[in-house]
């Protein structure tokens, strides 16, 4: 079982790691969504269904 | 929008239209040329250093430290037979027992990133997390190089 140990610092969710540094002692946890959003690999769908 | 976009263009009169079902950010994670405004910012495959070592799983960490030294580089990426990122081996997995292979050795799975990304936004986010250097990769894993931290700054962000 995976331990969620640490929060994202954008949405809250709660993650293993940080998805950019994979530091565990890292002071500005962002999730891969958020990141990947961040970077603009990818665009926020307004809805689950897409929109 | 592909659709119509591709009817639109037929309309034009152009006679050969076909859909790109991978989108333009798949076009762009491969490394391939764009054109307009955009794509005149730095992104993270101009910058990134094609010629990093890589190694694959089964390699002694010994011989590929020495290779890397060698070649003056400190960090090396270890690659299927397709190219594809498997892990990150950077100062700290390098100096690790040489008689490891580098499936023991490596950072699993590490963060990667695709071309395509702002140089600015990547320096941003390189400072913030202190990460000296993260590898780019297509859309579908395969590396195009190792993005430096130093080489992001100096190139995404404006002179202070």
């Amino acid at each position: 079982m995976i331990a969620l140990e640490v929060k994202c610092e954008k949405c809250g969710k709660d993650i293993d790691v940080c998805d950019m540094c994979e530091d565990p002692a890292c002071k500005h946890v962002v999730c891969h969504d958020c990141l990947s959003v961040a970077l603009d690999e990818r665009r926020p769908q307004p809805h689950e269904h897409g929109g | 929008m592909a659709p119509r976009a591709a009817a639109r263009l037929e309309t034009l009169g152009f006679g050969q239209v076909h859909e790109y079902r991978g989108g333009k950010l798949d076009w762009m994670a491969a490394g391939l040329p764009t054109e307009g405004e955009n794509s005149l910012h730095p992104r993270a495959g101009d910058a990134a250093r094609k010629d990093v070592p890589i190694c694959s799983l089964a390699d002694r960490l010994g011989d590929v430290r020495d290779r890397v030294k060698a070649a003056g580089w400190d960090a090396a990426l270890a690659v299927d037979g397709e190219g594809v990122v498997l892990g990150l081996l950077r100062s700290k997995e390098l100096a690790k027992d040489p008689d490891l292979r580098i499936e023991q050795a490596m950072r699993p799975g590490p963060s990667t990133f695709r071309p395509y990304v702002s140089l600015h936004e990547m320096a941003h986010f390189m400072e913030e997390h202190d990460l000296e250097s993260s590898p780019v990769t297509t859309s579908d894993g395969k590396l195009v190089g190792l993005l430096y931290r130093a080489d992001a700054v100096r190139l995404g962000m404006p002179p202070k």
